[in-house]
């Protein structure tokens, strides 16, 4: 008994137990499992880094619904009228395309909004919403990811605030029904008319942009190529909500006009790292939209005006001095 | 020509307006080099020139070469100096390397010019090819690239997918330092006379001592 006992316990099993290999199902089933996992994480990442985070159970149709009642009347682009106590022009439309596509686009008008909206048309006395950029743009990391940080800084020291112009905050310069982020990577040519006409929007007076910038030479050609941006705030380029008064822009030509230009720190800053060298060229990230005199070079031409020049100057030196020394050998030899 | 019947005689080969011409174009041309220097290699902490200043003195040197050089070029063909830019092409090529080898080797040995200056051809073979290249080729080049670059609106919008303006620009550069290795040459050349100073001392009186026969020696002063 104890015998057949000790050889139940020790015996091996009847079926052999296989080799790994021989459950490929398995290890399908961890792999599955694995890339669960990742594509999870990556879906989890992703919607972290939307710009306002959704709820999973936000649905979009259910957005564009309830903003349409909105957009009935305010995708209307006449939607606007002159305040006969300001003098002002007042535009409540919104452009319901590029709000869609927005930044902003999956947030209902609600979301930031606020008020009595019931009655046709709205009473002023109804609408109670003084939302701001922050309302929404909270906490360290966002803030950080939407290069947020140290605007607030820069913004109390622009020239807007200092000067205390009535009604200035973030929605005067940019358009939350409209802004996106990537837009800043769009071609320079666009940037500079789409940004220029943010400033223009306030800054057409009586003299126009050219006058005001005859210290410039050529400054239509310079107002169309570089933004007011670029001028109008101080160095380095990352503080360029800090707008400075007319009297402290740059004016030094070489503040662009160098191979360390400030423009690639403002205007070039988001394309300098796709193509920092095109051909060849130094800065060469600015040679499909203009060329920079003083800014865009080529490390091998340089060295060839270099060489060239430097060549011709050694070479007319050592000839020079076989001239003087062969002169003299023969003033020896005929005395 | 036979040597018992060559005279040497003073002749009067650069007229005033050649000197007026040549010492204005050298002044120009060492402006435009210092500014052109300044602007390409502009640096806000060693400028040469600056950057403002290099801008306005480069357009108005550049605007005067340009008109100097309409001047030079209607002047050499009415007064018939443009016979020295005329190239003779019988041997040009055993005659370039005549010139080459008196540089090369001749001039230490204290050799004789191969090429001496007469009525008919005041430059030796080297030289009026390269003047010929200078003035009708590398001249206008970097005039037209200059005023492309002076009046961005004239050059072309986009060239390879860039903007139109870049190859204008390194042409302009690199045509500016030909020049620059021309100038250095040139100047160099300026003390291979008979003596250090006699090619100066042309460019300044405007007279050259010539070798010419009794029967070619009609009227020229």
């Amino acid at each position: 008994m104890r015998a057949d006992a000790l050889k139940v316990l020790t015996s091996r099993p009847t079926t052999p137990i296989p080799h790994r290999n021989a459950w490929p199902w398995a290890r399908r089933r961890v792999l599955h499992f694995r890339h669960g996992c990742i594509v999870s994480i990556m879906v989890m990442a992703l919607s972290a880094l939307a710009p306002v985070s959704l709820d999973a159970n936000t649905d979009i149709k259910a957005v564009a619904d309830e903003n349409a009642k909105c957009l009935r009347c305010h995708g209307m682009s006449t939607l606007s009228y002159i305040d006969p106590m300001s003098g002002k022009h007042l535009d409540f439309s919104v452009d319901a395309e590029k709000f869609s596509l927005s930044d902003h686009g999956r947030q209902t008008c609600m979301t930031c909004h606020k008020g009595n909206f019931a009655g046709l048309p709205h009473q002023p006395e109804g609408v109670t919403d003084h939302h701001s950029c922050g309302d929404c743009h909270t906490g360290d990391k966002l803030i950080q990811r939407m290069r947020l940080v140290g605007i607030t800084a820069q913004f109390k020291k622009s020239v807007h605030v200092q000067e205390k112009v009535a009604g200035f905050d973030c929605f005067s310069c940019h358009n939350p029904h409209e802004s996106r982020l990537e837009d800043q990577r769009a071609p320079e040519a666009d940037v500079v008319q789409r940004d220029n006409g943010v400033c223009l929007r306030c800054h057409q007076q009586t003299m126009t942009e050219v006058e005001k910038h005859r210290i410039i030479p050529k400054a239509s050609l310079h107002l169309g190529a570089v933004r007011c941006l670029d001028c109008h705030t101080p160095r380095p380029g990352s503080v360029i909500h800090a707008i400075e008064p007319a009297e402290r822009a740059e004016r030094n030509c070489v503040a662009c006009h160098s191979r360390d230009s400030i423009l690639l720190t403002k205007l070039y800053k988001y394309r300098l790292h796709e193509s920092e060298h095109r051909a060849g060229f130094i800065n060469g990230v600015v040679l499909s939209d203009y060329y920079v005199i003083g800014m865009t070079r080529h490390p091998l031409l340089d060295a060839l005006g270099i060489l060239g020049v430097g060549g011709a100057l050694v070479g007319v030196l050592f000839h020079g001095l076989g001239r003087f020394i062969a002169g003299r050998r023969r003033q020896s030899h005929e005395s | 020509m036979n040597p018992d019947c060559v005279i040497k005689k003073k002749v009067l080969l650069y007229p005033l307006w050649l000197r007026i011409w040549h010492w204005s174009h050298a002044a120009l041309f060492i402006l435009l080099l210092i500014s052109g220097i300044s602007l390409h290699f502009a640096n806000p902490n060693a400028p040469l020139i600056p950057f403002a200043t290099a801008r306005v003195l480069h357009n108005l040197c550049g605007l005067f070469l340009s008109f100097e050089f309409l001047v030079f070029v209607l002047a050499n063909g009415i007064s018939g100096n443009v016979r020295h830019y005329r190239p003779v092409m019988k041997n040009l090529s055993q005659r370039l390397m005549k010139q080459a080898d008196f540089y090369a080797r001749g001039i230490f040995a204290g050799l004789s010019h191969p090429f001496p200056p007469t009525w008919e051809q005041k430059f030796n073979p080297l030289q009026q090819m390269t003047y010929l290249t200078i003035m009708y080729l590398v001249v206008p080049l970097i005039i037209v690239t200059g005023f492309m670059l002076w009046v961005p609106e004239w050059a072309p919008e986009q060239i390879f997918g860039m903007d139109g303006l870049w190859p204008a620009a390194v042409l302009h550069y690199l045509v500016g330092v030909a020049l620059a290795v021309f100038f250095v040459g040139h100047v160099y050349l300026v003390t291979v006379g008979k003596t250090m100073t006699s090619q100066i001392e042309k460019m300044l009186t405007g007279w050259e001592e010539i070798s010419t026969t009794k029967e070619n020696d009609h009227e020229r002063r």
